[in-house]
Order: structure tokens, then sequence, then C-alpha cells
């Protein structure tokens, strides 16, 4: 090279050094203003993760020598940084590129062995059912006499308390394996049978306690991969059967209180399972498939459903759930909501958590103003502890008891148009002890003359042991 | 704090680079990154500081003193006395609670072992210090007059707490009067940026899939199909590299902004023909001040075949010790030993005689069973670690679903991630540079510069992006 062209490279490559000299500053002067300056910009929760995210530590001494305060300054930081969510898209978009497939077999199921049914043998009507305590779980569980001697009132367990918040907090993402095929999220479900005996323990608590003050329904919803997989995934993911399951819950509970009337509702699910049943992007039933399971109660119970098109239907596109979150290739198969409006009445109140107090809200909402990832909760407001539907325009005198968690949601506005009134509790949320609550599922329902007490849960979100145990707190 | 942070890059480094730019004098300078550099030591616990400051201070004194009298016996005891003070040091914060949980196993004492948090750096800047009062001692540096310079040396941000180990020597002109060219600036920012994206893309991810395959726990690993331990530890060879020389790079980056020309502490390991090869191209400041203030001492190869392997066992058995206060860390250095000496003895002839290919999948080989005893420190779940790995239709599986599919969906971050641990870009630009000065090629000299460019500032918008992503925590279940 000779020196003309030395000069010349020499004052192109400066060119370009001073170009990215001044892209560089640029970059960090944004990131200081932006990270540092702008501090009204930081979020407080995540929409997308559905959680509050960290707050700015309290000074404490202490912890400012031992580097604990500036760490939780580090983490808070990162966690609230402006733009986060919008950021966060555009890095779950990117994460796409980084295979060949979109689908993804995270996890195999590893559920336990599901015990032979023909055991359970079902307690004799007249006699009260023997108390059944579950051996592994003998250290937490107090058994206490029930209060009353009566000899037709058979005995219950309770456990210890627990704080749900605690838990969950703790262990949110015990149900979390999820696998995709298709663009389609499937839950990698796994037996637990210690989580389901308690399961059918609280149950017949509550059903032998009623006995001749409410019906006591049981309605289990199994999840997507049971009702709309192909058996060869199913048994390549290694997938506990839900129907064997199924079978074992109601054997179980059956053999501990005659009085609970079982919806089984796996057959009518799987004779639809053509139809938009469960979502692509998220772990809930869609309402059609709450419709299905509200057909089938109504059989149980004796009343005559409504026709799924007498009701107003909200059509919602453009829904991302909670697979979502992780697996961010399902925004190219997004979920339509469609939700149905109740007949005769779309008004409810709830506890607020945030507020501390009773709200109204609407059963229903449009939800084409929620957020695409929240659309969910357009049904009941969400999970709460405490929800109450005072329906004026039935006045067939009858109260409902319900016990869910977020699949409940979707199914409870069907039942609006048949009850008087509805409370509904979230036993994730719902402390029987807390004042402004109704105390325990038992209390309750001989307080408010119940007709109906009905547990609705899907089969995932109830097979961890831990979260029985809370069940455990508000069925005493 | 960590480079790999937003914190870290917008909260500290932007703000330290504008106030050191405003400033024009070299001491000036010094001073405002002193302040930065014990900001950003405080900022992990400020009771260090009190170590850091103080360990500095018996350095700076043993070298002055080491620097200003005749006498060689005196030196010698200034040199063993800061020797002495600093391991004591190390000792006691590194490696107490390692000590005396063996001592607890034997003889039943004592009944409770304190739990002794590890200052961050420690192992480092100790290591820094003696090497200088060593150079000192031997007359290869002059004793420097300002406590606060040895601070500076010692805690200087860019190196204090993750390396490279740099000696006074290096940097001991850079103290003193150093310029800045655009050059210079402009390879910080890149060398800075190829760190920061290495860190916090490539073995972050890497490191997820690591403890997705080679999970820490005992029950995890009984159930891992044989190629998934295997996949599990090719992730973390990458990753530990990646992680490990990201933040030499970030270091070397950081330095070169402001004018400090460290030395390289890596230079592609993975591409080693032996065992002896990976170790001049893995954490090289370590097995150099292991090399001279070590090894070279006790007479190195000078004093016969026994006393070499004596010298060598030695080495190696601190350096596996210098990793971590756990005997898995030690029996990792004698592992390396092991294949050095075979390698002395007669492995490294036949290496040179055959053909490279094999050398190359030995040398890799030995480095990924040596992380695995890197990684486990529990031995039971290090042995299940290994039987898996060589259980070949043990009635273990061979691979499972979850494999397949992780493999399928990293298939291209794999390959950037394997791109990026072989001089395969290194070697592309190198080339382009020469071919367009050698024949006077403006386009492919312009192809470089703009992607010189470029690239740093994409590398730190996508490492930004990450690192937002590493507070991601999607809960499925039990939230809203």
């Amino acid at each position: 090279m000779n020196i003309e062209n030395k000069m010349k490279d020499d004052n192109r490559r400066y060119g370009w050094r001073a170009f990215l000299l001044a892209l560089f500053l640029i970059v960090m002067a944004m990131g200081f203003i932006v990270g540092c300056v702008l501090f009204w910009l930081r979020p407080t929760e995540s929409v997308l993760e559905k959680r509050k995210l960290t707050e700015f530590p309290e000074f404490r001494v202490e912890e400012f020598v031992d580097g604990t305060y500036t760490s939780k300054i580090s983490t808070w930081f990162a966690d609230t940084f402006p733009f986060r969510e919008e950021l966060l898209t555009i890095q779950q978009k990117i994460k796409t590129y980084y295979g060949l497939q979109n689908d993804v077999v995270s996890a195999v199921g590893e559920g336990d062995d599901i015990p032979d049914i023909e055991d359970l043998i079902p307690p004799a009507t007249e006699e009260p059912p023997e108390i059944q305590v579950p051996e592994e779980s003998s250290p937490e569980i107090e058994v206490v006499p029930s209060e009353s001697e009566s000899e037709s009132e058979p005995e219950r367990e309770t456990y210890e308390s627990v704080d749900a918040d605690e838990l969950v907090k703790m262990n949110p993402q015990e149900a979390g394996d999820v696998n995709v095929k298709d663009l389609v999220g499937y839950c990698v479900y796994g037996f637990n049978l210690k989580g389901a005996d308690k399961y059918a323990i609280h149950v017949s608590n509550v059903a032998n306690a009623l006995k001749g003050v409410s019906n006591t329904y049981e309605i289990l919803i199994p999840d997507n991969s049971a009702i709309m997989l192909d058996d060869a995934t199913k048994a390549e993911w290694r997938l506990s059967d839900e129907e064997k399951v199924l079978h074992y819950y109601q054997a179980k509970a059956a053999s501990l209180s005659p009085y609970i009337k079982d919806v089984y509702i796996y057959d009518t699910l799987m004779e639809h399972n053509d139809e938009y049943l469960y979502f692509h992007t998220d772990h809930h039933w869609t309402q059609l498939g709450a419709y299905y399971a509200y057909v089938e109660f109504c059989k149980k119970k004796g009343i005559e459903p409504h026709e799924l098109s007498e009701y107003k239907e909200v059509v919602t596109n453009d829904f991302l759930g909670s697979y979502y979150a992780d697996y961010p290739q399902l925004a190219d198969n997004p979920d339509t909501v469609h939700a149905y409006e109740p007949l005769t009445y779309n008004t409810m109140q709830f506890f607020d958590n945030d507020l501390k107090i009773m709200r109204d809200g609407v059963i229903v909402r449009d939800m084409n103003r929620f957020p695409n990832t929240l659309k969910y909760l357009g049904f009941i407001y969400g999970d709460n502890p405490l929800t109450i539907i005072d329906n004026p325009e039935v006045k067939n005198g009858e109260t409902c008891i319900i016990i869910k968690e977020s699949f409940g949601n979707a199914w409870i506005p069907f039942l609006t148009d048949h009850y008087q009134k509805i409370i509904v509790l979230d036993y994730r949320y719902y402390n029987s002890e807390n004042e402004s609550f109704m105390g325990n599922v038992v209390d309750l329902a001989k307080k408010e003359k119940a007709a109906d007490v009905v547990f609705i849960n899907n089969l995932e979100a109830i097979s961890d042991s831990q979260i029985m145990d809370v069940m455990g707190n508000i069925c005493k | 704090m960590v480079f790999s942070s937003l914190l870290f890059i917008f909260a500290f480094l932007a703000p330290q680079l504008f106030i050191y730019f405003i400033a024009k004098k070299t001491r000036t300078r010094n001073i405002i990154l002193l302040v930065f550099s014990l900001i950003f030591y405080a900022w992990g616990g400020p009771q260090y500081l009190l170590l850091l400051t103080g360990e500095a201070f018996v350095s700076w004194y043993s070298a002055r003193e080491i620097g200003r009298i005749q006498s060689k016996t005196l030196k010698k005891c200034w040199l063993v006395l800061e020797c002495v003070i600093l391991l004591l040091l190390l000792i006691l914060f590194k490696y107490t609670g390692f000590i005396l949980t063996n001592v607890q196993r034997f003889t039943g004492w004592p009944e409770a072992v304190p739990d002794i948090i590890l200052p961050i750096g420690i192992s480092f800047y100790t290591f820094q210090l003696i090497s200088y009062v060593a150079d000192v001692y031997r007359g290869e540096v002059q004793a420097q007059q300002a406590y606060w310079k040895v601070l500076l040396y010692c805690s200087l941000f860019h190196q204090c707490i993750a390396g490279p180990i740099v000696r006074y020597s290096t940097v001991e002109n850079d103290i003193e009067n150093r310029t800045i060219t655009l050059d210079d600036f402009s390879a910080g920012v890149r060398r800075f940026s190829v760190g920061l994206a290495k860190k916090a893309i490539l073995a972050n991810g890497c490191g997820a899939l690591a403890d997705k395959f080679a999970p820490m726990a005992q029950g995890a690993v009984s159930s891992m199909p044989t190629l998934g331990l295997w996949f599990g530890m090719i992730c973390y060879t990458l990753q530990i590299y990646l992680d490990f020389s990201a933040y030499s790079d970030m270091a070397i980056g950081m330095g070169r902004m402001v004018g400090f020309h460290y030395l390289e502490n890596f230079n592609y390991p993975y591409i080693a023909r032996s065992v002896q090869d990976f170790w001049r191209r893995w954490h090289i400041s370590l097995s150099t001040f292991f090399r001279d203030y070590v090894y070279i001492p006790m007479g190195g190869n000078r004093k016969g075949a026994f006393r070499t392997y004596v010298n060598l066992f030695i080495v190696w058995f601190l350096t596996g010790m210098w990793h971590g206060a756990s005997w898995n860390y030690i029996l990792w250095g004698l592992y390396f030993f092991v294949f050095l000496a075979l390698e002395r003895l007669f492995l490294g002839k036949v290496l040179d005689k055959i053909w490279g290919i094999f050398g190359h999948i030995y040398a890799l080989l030995v480095a990924v069973i040596g992380w695995v005893l890197f990684r486990f420190t529990d031995f039971s779940t290090l042995l299940e670690v290994l039987r898996g790995m060589f259980s070949f239709g043990g009635g273990r599986a061979l691979w499972n679903q979850e494999l397949i599919s992780s493999c399928l969906n990293h298939v291209f971050f794999l390959a950037a991630a394997l791109i990026s641990v072989f001089p395969i870009g290194k070697k592309i630009r190198d080339g382009l540079l020469a071919a367009g000065h050698r024949k006077a090629r403006h386009g492919l000299l312009g192809l470089v510069y703009f992607t010189d460019a470029l690239t740093p500032v994409i590398l730190i918008l996508l490492s930004v992006l990450a690192l937002i992503g590493n507070t991601y925590n999607p809960f499925l279940y039990f939230q809203f």
C-alpha cells in the first residue's frame, strides 16, 4: 500500500472509529438517562409475567454493611428497568430464532403410579366412614374430634394452617411443565398420589359434614393434553393417564364419603375434542369447554341447561396466555376468547385484595381492551379470594358455594342464571380466619343454608400436595 | 456489582467514562478511577474495603522497604512477611471452613464450623499484590512510593474481582503516564461489547442448558440419559469458557478505553493440541503466576526429574485449591497434573507425531471430563455423572425427547456459541484486513471498518435485552 493509499485508509478507519464512538456514546447516554434519570417510568408490575416487580429496598445499616442492601438495589434496578415489558417482548421474539423447530419437549411426565381403584370400597351410607389419614403427611396433620358427638356426623380431619400467600410465592411454578406441539402448549401432567388423597379427604370432609344440609358436587377438569393430544404423543411424553386418574379421584372420594356427587366431564370433553375446548397459548380451558361441563352439571343436578346460542357472545382476538411467557413462538398462534354473558344478570361483588374491600364488578367483561396476555381475567375479575353474585332475577332461594382455582372462572358465569346467590371461594387466597370473610366452607354453607357446594378444579392445579394443604385450611 | 448487569453498564460505567474524559490530567483521572474502583468494590459489602485497603497498605509498605534498604536478608524478610500476612488472610477467609470441616470429620472438633463469607476478589488481588512485592524484590520493577497508586493497581475495578491477575510491570507505565487514541478506545469498546455479549447472551444461555442436562442434584442426574449428560457437560464446557473469558474481555476492553493495556488471559483454549497447550491458553495470568512465583522459585525443572514432578505436583495442587475450597477442585488440579506428567514422560512426543486432530480431540476430552470434576462439589453426584457418561447400554437410556428437542431448539444458538469459542471470527477479520492491505482493496477494508463500527453497538443492545430477560420470571400458575 503506498503512502497515498495508506492515508486514505487511515482516514476511512478514523471515520468509522469516530462513528462507533458516537454510537457508543449515544447508547450509553440513553441507557444512563433511561436507567438513572427517568425513574418515574419504572414499572411496578409485569403484565407478561403476572407478578409485582421488586420494590426499592429500605435502608438498614446492617444490610448496607454486609452488601445485602446494594445487592437488593441491583435487583431492583434490573427488575424495574423502564420499558422492561416492551424490551422483554423483543427478547422473547429473538429467542424464537435460537433453533430450528417450534415444537418443544421441555419435560416428560414423571407421575406416581395410579393405585388400583378396586381396593377402594365405598362406605355404607348408614355408617360413618372411617377416618383416612394420609400416612406420609402424618406429622403435618392434626386429627381433631368433630364438634358433634352425634353418630350420624362423621369425624373430620383438619390440617395445620399453611400460609397460602407464602406458598404461592414459594412454589409458583409447581405446575409449570409445558411442552409445545404444532404451536400449541400442553401441560405435562404427572399424577401425585399424596395430593390426590388429600384432595379426596377435603371434599369428603365437607360432604360428610354437610350431610342433610347441602349437596356436595365435585367436578374435576382434565388438562388440555389429556383431551386434545393424540395417544402416541401422550405416550411419548409419558403423561399420566388422566382418565384413570379421574377414576381414582372419584373412587377415593367415594370411599371416604357416600355424599359426594361426582360430575364426570371427561367423556363429554373427549366427544367434543374437535372443538375449541382449550386455549393454545394458555393453560386454561375456553368457555366452550366450561359450557360442556355446565351441561353435565345440570344433568347431575336435574335442571335444564341453557343452549349456548341463547347467550350473548363477546369475541376477543389475540389472546396470548400463560404458555406464551415461556414459549414466545406461540405468538404465531394467538387465541380467540369467546365469552358468554349470563342471561339474567352480569354483576357481582368481589373482595379486592389491594384495597381490602368488597367491590362491584362485572361477571363477564368485554376483554377487547385488556392487554393481550390478560384476557382470561375477563371472567369474574380473575382470581379473588371471595366473590359473591346476588342475582335478583332468580328467586328460587337457592345458594351455591363454589371452591375453585382459576379454571372455575370460565364456568361460574353459566351458573348465574340458576341460583339466587353464588359464593365463590378461591381456596388459594381465601382465608377463613380473615374477619372480612365468611368462615370455613362448612360453617358458611350452614349459615347460608346453601343448597349446593361445588368443588371445581383442574387436575394439574390440585396435584401439588402442599397446595392441597392450603385447601385444607378452608375445608375444616 | 457484576459487569454483566444493567446497573453496572448504565449507572456505573457510563458516568465513570463521562467523568473520566472530562478530566484532562492523568493524576486526576487516576483519582477518578480509584474512587470509582472503591465504590465498585464496596458495592459487594463495604466491610471488605478494609481488607483490600489493608492488604494494599501492607504490600505498599513492604515493597517500599524492599526498595529502600540494602540488606538482602532484610529484603527477604519483608517479602516473606508480606506473603505470610496476605496468604494467612487468604487462608483465613477462603479455607478456614474447608480445613475445619475436614478436621471435624476426623477429630470431631470443632462442634460447629464457622460460616465465613469469602470477600469478593480476594483470590485475585492477593496474588496481584504478592506478584508486585516479589517483582520489587527481584528488582524487576521500582517500588511505588505513593500508597494510593498501589491501591489503584490492585483495586482497579476492571480486574479486581475476576482477573486477569495483572502484573504491576504491565501497568506501571500506564498508571504514571498514558495516552488514549481513537483506535485504542474503539478497540476497547469492541472488546468490551464482545465480552458482554459472550457473558449475557451465550454463557447464560449455555448455563441454562447445562443446568438442565448436567443438573447438580443427584436424583436428576440418575434419570438423565447418557447423551444428555454429555450434552450438558459440553454446554458447561462452553459456558465456563464463555463466562470466564468474557470477564477478561470486558476487563481488557474497559482498560483499553481508559488507556490501560492488560495482557491477554485466554487464547482460544479449546483449540489446544495437548493439555500443556491448553494451560498455555487457559487463564494465562494464573498459570504464569504459578510458573513465575511458585514453580520456578522451587527450582522448576532444573533440579532433576523427580524434583520437577514434585514441583509440578505442588503447583497443580495449589492451582486446584486456588479455584475453590473443596476437594473436587484439588482433584481437578491433580487430574491435570497427571496428564501434564504423562505428556512430559511420553505422551507429548506421541501427540507431536500423530495427526493433529487426535491431539485436539484428546485435549478437548480431557478438558470436558475435567469440568465434570470442577462442576460437582459433591463426590457422589460427581461419580454418578461419570458413571452416567460412560454407561453406554448399561440400563441408562441413551437419549430422550427432551434432549432432541433442546438440541433442535438451540441449534443456531449453539452454533453461535461454538463459533465464539473458536477463532473463526478473528481469522476472517484478520484475513480480510490482510487481503485489503495487500491488494489495496478499499472495499474490503471499508467492510471490516464498517463491521467494527456497527457490531459493538448491536452486541451491547442485544446484551441489554438478554440482561433484562435475566430477571424474567414467568409464573405460570397461582398468580393474578
